[in-house]
């Protein structure tokens, strides 16, 4: 019984990570590796020490609604604009000053400013360049669901936070019966093997065990970063008019309800929408900027010259449970 | 007429013999009276049960649509796909554990001796260990990318076939010394006259085996067998990493997504099925386990002989026992260590290491300990005297062995958030100790009570003769005999409680950081060489345990 004296202590003593210089906790969806130089930076100049606490942005949501008052966090950032907007729906994040949302659009931030988004990936698709004459009649992301492409398709598991979002958007835009009938084609079409990573995807079509992937864009620049010859390339899909755009998710950052310490996280706020901050953070992982006025990668496909789908990022997390219903009813994986 | 039909028509009738006496017997037990122990039982057994009420209460919410959808669409896959992955896992641990047993009784080689320990090794690797080296080593870039076509292209896996395969072939690497334990037992223990007769007859090696041998270990194979599939039903590990879609990954993922309350709708629907399945191969084991005593009281016979061998059976048996150990236990070893090499030398073992061996060592101890201490009263309350009662409570403690992680943990928060409205860290790492404790407290009662039934209740009775009373009894008569009984129980559970992965990484309590955790996310990032280090201690940590059970058989 001794023992477990001390095994409350200890526990107690883990628990309370008490410290005196100025310092932020902050949940993490997004991967240790892409913010730690920005974090590092941010510390540099303000001498703001930030603790990551990593993990899928959807667990952390669950964690902070269990912890209430009780969590660690002083802020917290996702990856996909769906957890971002149910943590604001269910009362986790404090509304932040407006003034430090001027330079972005009103489709990148939260009606009652309790998230804003950092930087934006798109919807593509990624191809081998030897099977483009094959697949020259996927020129939208429904495509994906035609008889032709049995076995050559390769697509994450739904619970992908920036797959279930990109569904949320094309049932936005397409309707329900279109997008279940899509997604019925496409579990078909990927044989009922889902890929644990997009990167996975990107590397089996650059070895052409599949023809064409559902992906981010950014995997596909990872991989050509590393290996520049590897047969493959992007291809935006729903393009031409009339047709809805590529889809459009977010990677944002909220301030926790019952932080202590707004005015420190919003510190951290302002510098990650400054240019510099932008710029820092977006291309860590060749992503575009949310501010226009800040410049992404040079390797990406300019975004001017991209038409992406009008919806706005809080439909993400609105709409997120009946796209859950959705796929339950397609019966993906 | 076949003398094989007729003996196998013999012992089915002395086995349904046993079981009607069985079912008979479950008669002339009585309601026990209310006695410390019986009432401890029952409310231990109670709060065991809580995670599994509460899921189940849980899954009301899902409405008559949406489990016609469930049903529909989703489980049957998911059903397929455990089934057809509990059946090659069945058939090949069956292959590589009953030819392993085989040769190591029958055959007098060198090195024998070593093989048996080198053998159960694999139990110390936890599968998604397994899966996350392989995955590497035929990945185009991996030591054996260059093997052939065949094998890269099963486990750098693209289709739903190859990822089956692929997780079928690491799970039964990770498992099969549960089947080459107990049919060696039982191969050791079986009548050496059959054979000697057989041996006479003429018959050859094989067909001793087969004719003979065989049948007689069939109830340890299902035994084993049994133990193999509740394993594969309930693996996270493995199926995580290869992404191949079974129940216990599926409930993850379903409780994983973002949540505005505590309703787990699908998880819960999607555990219910799964409790369904693997309690249709509880009620088998034990099916098969009253089958298994009616050899085990044979005579006492003289030791096998062990055949010679010539140089070319020899190469033979060292040739397939080589390529066992090889890709068991050699092959991962080797690679855990090269890159473990490769991670001192560019100082990843760093104070954050020690600290997640640290946090991982005391939470399995912590487990460990409550464990073999909440299991006593049970163990004890049905060697006492028992009683429906005390059935019910074994049977009832046993629910670890059918609930996977991910199902245990949902079922933990559940209970706990009726009592808790903010979780602190103290409730976050109180739900993962119990819910450690709950999966794996069937180990704990099992150990204890089979070190209970050594004693005789004679012993006991002399105690209170003289005067002890019914603690003092525990103390200075039953502790003394039971101690190793319970080391064995404790070190069975700390083993498992350290290798854990799905409930630590629910609950993923910041600063709480730990092996089995490190190791899961760097396989994620595919950076596992950073995470190697940690796999290897884990090894290191499970032997000396793993050596204490081997020497506790003998």
């Amino acid at each position: 019984m001794k023992y477990f004296k001390y095994l409350i202590l200890l526990i107690v003593l883990i628990g309370s990570g008490v410290s005196a210089a100025e310092s932020l906790v902050i949940y993490s969806g997004r991967h240790a590796k892409f913010l730690k130089p920005v974090m590092a930076e941010f510390e540099k100049q303000t001498g703001i020490k930030v603790t990551l606490h990593n993990a899928k942005a959807s667990a952390l949501i669950n964690r902070m609604r269990l912890e209430k008052s009780k969590t660690k966090a002083d802020a917290f950032i996702s990856n996909d604009a769906g957890s971002l907007q149910i943590g604001s729906d269910i009362g986790l994040f404090q509304a932040m000053d407006k003034g430090l949302l001027t330079k972005i659009e009103k489709n990148y931030k939260a009606k009652d400013n309790t998230w804003v988004g950092l930087s934006a990936r798109a919807r593509v698709l990624v191809v081998n360049k030897a099977s483009l004459k094959e697949l020259d009649f996927v020129k939208s992301v429904f495509d994906l669901a035609d008889k032709r492409l049995k076995g050559k398709l390769a697509i994450t598991h739904s619970a992908n936070g920036s797959f279930l979002s990109g569904i949320t958007v094309y049932v936005k835009v397409a309707g329900k019966e279109k997008t279940l009938k899509f997604m019925k084609g496409i579990k078909i079409n990927s044989e009922g093997k889902v890929f644990r990573k997009h990167s996975k995807i990107v590397k089996a079509v650059a070895a052409g065990k599949k023809s064409i992937g559902l992906v981010n864009h950014y995997y596909i620049y990872r991989h050509l970063a590393k290996n520049p010859n590897a047969p493959i390339q992007i291809l935006l899909p729903d393009q031409a008019n009339g047709q809805m755009g590529v889809a459009w998710n977010i990677t944002g950052i909220a301030i926790s309800k019952h932080t202590k310490k707004k005015e420190t996280v919003e510190k951290l706020i302002k510098f990650l929408v400054s240019k510099k901050g932008q710029s820092l953070f977006a291309n860590q992982n060749r992503e575009y900027p949310i501010r226009v006025d800040v410049k992404a990668s040079p390797e990406i496909p300019a975004r001017d010259k991209m038409n992406v789908a009008d919806v706005p990022m809080s439909l993400l997390g609105k709409d997120h449970s009946k796209t859950l219903n959705l796929i339950e009813k397609a019966g993906l994986y | 007429m076949n003398n094989n039909q007729s003996a196998q028509s013999n012992s089915i009738k002395l086995i349904l013999n046993k079981f009607r006496n069985k079912i008979l017997d479950l008669g002339k037990y009585t309601w026990s009276r209310i006695t410390a122990a019986s009432l401890l039982s029952v409310f231990i057994t109670l709060i065991i049960l809580l995670p599994l009420i509460a899921i189940l209460f849980n899954s009301g919410s899902v409405t008559a649509s949406k489990w016609s959808d469930l049903l529909s669409n989703s489980i049957p896959g998911l059903l397929a796909n455990t089934l057809k992955l509990a059946i090659i896992v069945a058939f090949l641990t069956s292959i590589i554990g009953v030819s392993a047993a085989w040769l190591v009784t029958r055959y007098r080689f060198i090195g024998s001796k070593v093989v048996v320990w080198l053998l159960i090794l694999p139990l110390a690797i936890p599968t998604y260990v397994y899966a996350d080296i392989y995955t590497r080593l035929f990945s185009y870039d991996g030591w054996l990318g260059s093997i052939g076509i065949f094998w890269n292209s099963i486990f750098v896996s693209s289709s739903e076939f190859s990822t089956l395969i692929a997780t079928s072939i690491v799970l039964s690497l990770a498992s099969f010394p549960y089947v080459f334990l107990l049919v060696r037992t039982s191969l050791n223990k079986s009548t050496k006259s059959l054979e000697d007769v057989a041996r006479l007859h003429g018959l050859s090696s094989f067909q001793r085996f087969w004719r003979v041998n065989f049948p007689l270990l069939r109830p340890a194979l299902a035994a084993s067998l049994a133990i193999v599939i509740l394993h594969t039903i309930s693996d996270f590990g493995a199926v995580s990493v290869m992404q191949f879609p079974t129940f216990t990954w599926e409930i993850y993922i379903k409780s994983s997504h973002a949540k505005a309350d505590n309703d787990y709708g699908p998880a819960a629907a999607l555990s219910i099925v799964l409790i369904v399945l693997a309690f249709t191969f509880l009620i088998l084991e034990r099916f098969f386990r009253s089958r298994q005593r009616y050899y085990a009281d044979d005579i006492k016979n003289g030791e096998h002989l062990k055949k010679k061998l010539s140089k070319l059976q020899l190469f033979s048996v060292w040739f397939w026992i080589g390529l066992i150990l090889v890709f068991s236990v050699g092959l991962p070893l080797f690679w855990l260590l090269v890159k473990s090499w490769a991670s001192i030398q560019q100082n990843y073992i760093n104070s954050e290491f020690w600290q997640y061996t640290f946090n991982s060592f005391w939470i399995a101890f912590v487990v460990a300990s409550i464990a073999i201490m909440t299991a006593l009263p049970i163990a004890l309350f049905n060697y006492r005297r028992q009683s429906r009662l005390s059935q019910l409570c074994i049977h009832g403690s046993n629910v670890g062995f059918i609930l996977p992680g991910p199902v245990v943990i949902i079922g933990t928060l559940l209970v706990f958030a009726l009592f808790v409205s903010e979780f602190g860290s103290l409730a976050f790492v109180a739900a993962w100790i119990a819910a450690v404790i709950i999966r794996y407290m069937p180990f704990a009662v099992q150990a204890e009570e089979s070190a209970l039934q050594q004693i005789t209740p004679s012993i006991e009775q002399a105690g209170r003769l003289l005067g002890l009373n019914a603690w003092q009894n525990l103390k200075r008569v039953l502790f003394p005999i039971m101690r190793q009984g319970l080391a064995g129980a404790w070190v069975l559970v700390f083993i498992d409680a350290l290798k854990e992965l799905p409930i630590a990484l629910i609950i993923n309590e910041p600063g709480m950081m730990t092996l089995p955790i490190k190791i899961w996310l760097e396989a994620d990032d595919e950076t596992l060489e950073l995470a190697a280090p940690a796999a290897l201690m884990l090894v290191f940590v499970t032997l000396p345990a793993l050596w204490l059970i081997m020497r506790d058989k003998k």
